[in-house]
């Protein structure tokens, strides 16, 4: 008797992953300018601290720190999960979300509502708007032949890509200095502005239901287009589900937070070596290996040079590829 | 009753006219050797047996509907494909592998079901794989992974098989043992069988019917012991062939 491949170790890393998720957002809430012990933070949270010394706090807690924090969480896992759909739709493990150009159009579209002093709920949509855009103009250039080659479609999102890197670099040149700071910060990633995910949160949810049926397919997927069809999966529209999805949540995370890179490359990667290939597991685990890994590096990014504030881009690049390397030499038992 | 029906069909490629007119019928029970030169439209033929390749002229049907009706799941319930080319992936184990095959059985969820693992276990236990079963894909040899996916179609439980050229990288153990399984699903649970090879005397011990192809659009098909002769090898490999008397059978040798 062969043992079942038992999804109880699977089950086992997922829940890890979820205790993990909490721990890092008490951390994120406890820490910061002041910090805020644990407890205190959990009686703030479950709403029964009456202790009229803990309304300054309270406030800190839920207005300044949660909605940031929970910014960080819906970004990270967005991205994670998004590029895990980009390396099995273009079945290359350099993929990653911003491979086929979505933030490269959102970039654009973020800079020109900077360049018009436009206000924050003007910036995220003119992003989403760019995103979107770019996401057509992929999906179109790539849907007049008949049959879908990911090379096809990879070679179009990098020369659209490219395209727009042009345009970013063209509008920082023609950009007046006052306003090149905060278009840099954009660039590298950044949740300093960022409210309460409400909408982001239900488009991730949606998401992680869409991809309970997906993920038996994508595992067919891996060994390419014709075997899955061979195996019963319809190609084309699973190609199409996938793009639109990826690029929808790529799209939702970049309006909210600016083009945080790394995480969408680099977590689905790990993921694959801790919980394994079977994309049952590796979307969820990805999306919460996202979150946590945004999270704490967002949380360093605004403490550890305190009162400076970085851009959460570098700390998530600072604390992932250290992390990456360890695992990627680490030797398989 | 044909499961399968080609009617009229045509295979090209730019330039070349590989078949043209097949008229042939794959019955229940029947075990199909395709031979043919490089080039003469075997992998073709298959992949458009299985859908996966748009024809340019005539008609298959698959149990008296037209294959172009089906949905790609209702294929693949009744038709698994061994394709010649191997892909490298993304890491999994051998029994992930397999266990692929149980996909089209599945509902839409299509989340793997408690008695998938009987299948598994038969179809690994048969290709000689069962004790690499939690072993990575990744770390089999050539042969092992080719027995691998035979594995998978065994799994997948259909009908027909159509099968690009299975022998390869098997060393002659395996590759008797896997001739006579389909052998014996062809005889004992009426089966079909269609697998292209180079392994010409092989072949023709096991398969009783036989599919010429000659390349230039030209084709013959037959009950093997009445269609093979020295005289057609001959015209369908351009090469001078040997015929020797065996207690397998005859034994055809290249001059």
């Amino acid at each position: 008797m062969i043992r079942p491949d038992t999804p109880a170790k699977r089950l086992a890393g997922l829940l890890l992953l979820v205790l993990l998720t909490g721990l890092a957002l008490l951390y994120a809430l406890t820490s910061g300018s002041i910090d805020i012990p644990a407890k205190t933070v959990l009686q703030i949270l479950t709403g029964s601290s009456g202790n009229v010394d803990n309304n300054q706090l309270s406030v800190i807690v839920l207005q300044l720190r949660l909605p940031r924090a929970l910014a960080a969480l819906v970004t990270g896992a967005l991205l994670a999960m998004a590029g895990a759909f980009m390396q099995v739709l273009l079945r290359n493990p350099l993929a990653d979300p911003y491979v086929l150009g979505v933030s490269g159009g959102a970039a654009v579209g973020a800079l020109v509502a900077l360049m018009l002093g436009l206000g924050s709920a003007m910036i995220s949509g003119s992003a989403l708007v760019g995103a979107l855009a770019s996401m057509l103009l992929v999906f179109g250039l790539s849907h007049r032949r008949n049959r879908t080659h990911s090379e096809h479609l990879l070679l179009t999102g990098i020369v659209v890509a490219t395209g727009w890197g042009a345009v970013i670099s063209f509008l920082l040149s023609a950009s007046p200095d006052q306003q090149l700071r905060g278009m840099l910060f954009w660039l590298m990633g950044d949740l300093s502005h960022t409210r309460m995910p409400a909408l982001e949160s239900l488009v991730l949810l949606a998401c992680l239901i869409i991809s309970l049926p997906l993920a038996p397919r994508l595992n067919l997927f891996v060994h390419g287009p014709l075997r899955a069809a061979a195996l019963g999966v319809a190609i084309q529209p699973l190609q199409w589900t996938i793009f639109v999805l990826a690029s929808v949540m790529t799209a939702t995370a970049v309006q909210l937070a600016g083009a945080i890179g790394f995480i969408g490359l680099v977590v689905p990667h790990i993921m694959r070596r801790l919980i394994g290939s079977d994309h049952r597991y590796l979307l969820p685990a990805s999306a919460l290996g996202g979150a946590i890994l945004l999270l704490l590096a967002d949380t360093l990014a605004r403490t550890v040079l305190s009162p400076m504030l970085l851009p959460t881009g570098v700390l998530t690049a600072l604390l992932g590829v250290p992390l990456f390397l360890y695992l990627l030499n680490r030797k398989l038992a | 009753m044909g499961l399968l029906r080609c009617q009229q069909l045509a295979i090209e490629v730019p330039g070349r006219n590989l078949i043209t007119r097949l008229d042939w019928n794959i019955e229940p029970g029947q075990f199909w050797l395709i031979l043919g030169r490089n080039g003469s439209g075997k992998t073709s033929l298959l992949q458009s047996l299985a859908g996966l390749r748009k024809i340019q002229q005539g008609s298959i049907d698959l149990q008296q509907q037209s294959l172009q009706q089906y949905r790609r799941i209702e294929i693949a319930q009744r038709m698994a494909i061994l394709f010649q080319q191997q892909e490298s992936s993304f890491p999994v184990t051998v029994l992930e592998s397999a266990s692929a095959g149980r996909h089209p059985h599945r509902n839409f969820w299509g989340w793997p079901t408690a008695d998938d693992q009987t299948f598994v276990q038969d179809a690994l236990q048969q290709m000689d794989l069962l004790s690499l079963a939690h072993h990575s894909v990744d770390s089999l040899s050539g042969g092992e992974r080719r027995r691998l996916e035979l594995a998978t179609l065994l799994v997948q439980d259909p009908a027909l098989f159509l099968l690009d050229e299975p022998t390869n990288h098997l060393d002659l153990h395996h590759q008797i043992g896997m001739l006579k399984h389909f052998h014996q699903l062809a005889t004992e649970q009426q089966r079909c069988i269609v697998m292209t090879s180079h392994e010409l005397n092989l072949g023709l011990r096991y398969c009783s019917h036989t599919l010429l192809l000659y390349g230039n659009g030209e084709w013959e098909a037959g009950k093997t012991a009445e269609l093979i002769n020295t005289e057609r090898l001959e015209k369908l490999y351009q090469h001078p062939m040997q015929c020797h008397k065996s207690t397998n059978g005859d034994i055809y040798l290249p001059a």
